[in-house]
């Protein structure tokens, strides 16, 4: 019974791994062949074997954290415990699961019986029973449409709020593309349909293709990624420079569709520096990278006949373009010779002198005037050079020169009177420097009648009696010659002296 | 897809199958006007003729092969040729 049960568990689970089928068909053998080598062989227990499976179980990392999609078939919660059992199922298989109190509180809702959901858990086998389950961390409702449909909404509202979607951010589509791009699955059928258009209008322009996921969880990244490889500059280096970006994939479920509504996709797609065509599934299918790509196509296969030109059709066009270009040129050489034979038709044409004659007198008359004219000139200019040369005259140095000769001499005589005064002067001033000497002269006094007493033995003139005493010799000079005397008495009395004055 | 300088002075190096075609309308459309003088309609005229050949030599060109461009977990980008499956 254990051994069904571990069985059907087996073959229901998606994720089986390697290493642990090998030592289930390991063991399932060892189990089947006991019975011939019953003695050889080591006999485990139950519990043993029980252990041996927990623990190789347990030791798979993978199956430490895993999603689970199923219906629930059945839910019970243990009224003491608080634990909830519960049994999920799909058309083939079946697995038994647990979810702890402490997580089921955390539950927003409460699973039912035949809800389908997807239970994210831990693969355990319990001790007791040798049963495989999965304890349950989190369980949440599959989504249906309606819910895909809000989530759409959502996204949508706070992309356009953002003017993500804002018309005048659209490009045009370049007219004649050199490299398209194109991202999507390299297995799916939009790259086929592009291929297939692009060939059929043998417009030699080249396909690049950024290869993507297109559905699935890891879609949306890849898809993102694609798109930032498509604009990196290395991409423009290796392949050149993309000239439109087809984004897309083939028809499918809302689910299938769902990464081209996915945020990080709609960005990569509305941030593309290269002109974007977002080109997914059928025609009413809606996606948000159709609102942010530049066009929308309603399927890959007319993205790719937006994006490819037509070469016939450019042709064609080329040609009437080359129609028009010779019409214009050959027009215009037409006008050109009609306005050259309208102008050769004129009277300058046919009879050039009579256009002359006109021309003749006007020169005549113009002479006339120009030689009366250069007379008046001429007689001015002559008066002109008269009054000047005798303005030169007044202007003759040797005048000049006159006036200076008579300044110098002026000059001249002044000084030398000048000098002679001052020489004069000076004469005059000495004869009466030299009279007031004479009169001051000691002799002068001498010859008016005044006598000199002097030391004859010193020579000094003793102009005081006092100086003198009774006996001594002194010299009385006159003006005609000396007395040499001796003093009898020295009488000091100066009213004696003036007493014997007359 | 590049045309060399002295086939289009007026333009600088290079020009693309879409800015040939705009000066080759561009021309058409001095031209019909008929206000050129005669050597700028000759001038145009030629200019005109170069174009469509560089247009009509564009299109002709060869079938390309289809590219496939992947980026590697270490950041290197290969470019192979891409062999769809039909």
């Amino acid at each position: 019974m254990e051994k069904y049960v571990v069985r059907e568990v087996q073959e229901g689970m998606e994720f089986w791994l390697e290493d642990f089928e090998e030592s289930w068909l390991e063991f399932t053998r060892l189990i089947e062949s006991s019975e011939g080598i019953w003695q050889e062989e080591p006999i485990f227990t139950v519990t043993d074997i029980n252990n041996y499976l927990r623990q190789k179980v347990h030791e798979d990392e993978m199956l430490q954290r895993v999603w689970v999609r199923g219906e629930i078939s059945r839910w019970q919660v243990y009224q003491q415990s608080g634990h909830a059992y519960f049994t999920l199922r799909d058309e083939q298989s079946q697995i038994n699961g647990v979810m702890w109190r402490e997580r089921l509180n955390k539950l927003q809702e409460m699973p039912k019986e035949g809800e389908k959901v997807r239970v994210l858990g831990s693969i355990r086998v319990s001790r007791r029973g040798g049963e495989f389950q999965i304890d349950a961390i989190a369980i949440v409702r599959e989504i249906d449409k309606g819910y895909w449909w809000q989530r759409f909404e959502e996204t949508r509202r706070k992309l356009e709020a953002e003017g993500l979607f804002a018309s005048e951010k659209k490009r045009s589509l370049p007219f004649f593309p050199r490299r398209i791009g194109v991202i999507t699955s390299p297995d799916g059928a939009a790259i086929r349909d592009i291929i297939r258009i692009a060939r059929e209008r043998h417009s030699g322009v080249e396909i690049v293709l950024f290869p993507s996921l297109v559905q699935g969880e890891e879609a949306p990244l890849s898809l993102v990624r694609a798109i930032n490889l498509a604009n990196s500059q290395e991409v423009e280096r290796l392949v050149g420079k993309i000239d439109v970006l087809i984004i897309g994939r083939g028809g499918g479920s809302i689910e299938d569709l769902w990464a081209f509504n996915e945020e990080i996709v709609v960005r990569a797609v509305a941030n593309s520096k290269i002109p974007t065509v977002s080109a997914v599934g059928h025609e009413v299918d809606i996606t948000l990278t159709d609102f942010a790509a530049d066009v929308r196509a309603p399927t890959p296969t007319a993205a790719a006949q937006m994006v490819v030109p037509d070469k016939q059709e450019l042709l064609d066009r080329l040609k009437q373009l080359e129609i028009r270009l010779r019409q214009a040129t050959r027009n215009k050489i037409g006008q050109v010779k009609e306005r050259w034979r309208r102008l050769s038709e004129r009277r300058c044409f046919i009879d050039p002198v009579s256009l002359l004659a006109d021309f003749r007198q006007d020169v005549d008359r113009a002479g006339i005037k120009l030689d009366s004219l250069a007379q008046s000139l001429i007689s001015e200019k002559r008066r002109r050079l008269l009054e000047l040369s005798s303005r030169l005259a007044h202007c003759s140095p040797q005048a000049k020169l006159a006036q200076w000769r008579e300044r110098l001499q002026r000059y001249a005589e002044a000084l030398h009177s000048s000098v002679e005064f001052s020489l004069n002067r000076r004469h005059r001033d000495l004869e009466l420097l030299l009279s007031k000497l004479e009169a001051l002269s000691p002799f002068a006094v001498l010859q008016r009648g005044y006598a000199l007493v002097r030391d004859p033995n010193t020579g000094r003139v003793l102009t005081r009696a006092e100086c003198l005493s009774s006996g001594q010799q002194a010299e009385v000079i006159f003006a005609d010659g000396k007395l040499n005397v001796t003093v009898n008495e020295v009488v000091k009395d100066d009213e004696v002296a003036f007493g014997a004055k007359p | 897809m590049r045309l060399p300088l002295e086939q289009n002075p007026e333009q600088g190096e290079t020009l693309t199958f879409e800015q040939a075609m705009a000066r080759l309308e561009e021309i058409v459309r001095l031209l019909e006007s008929g206000e050129l003088p005669l050597d700028e309609t000759i001038r145009l005229y030629e200019e005109g003729q170069r174009l469509r050949q560089f247009c009509e030599q564009k299109l002709n060109e060869a079938e390309k092969r289809i590219k496939m461009v992947t980026l590697a977990d270490n950041g290197t980008i290969k470019v192979n040729e891409f062999e769809p499956g039909f």
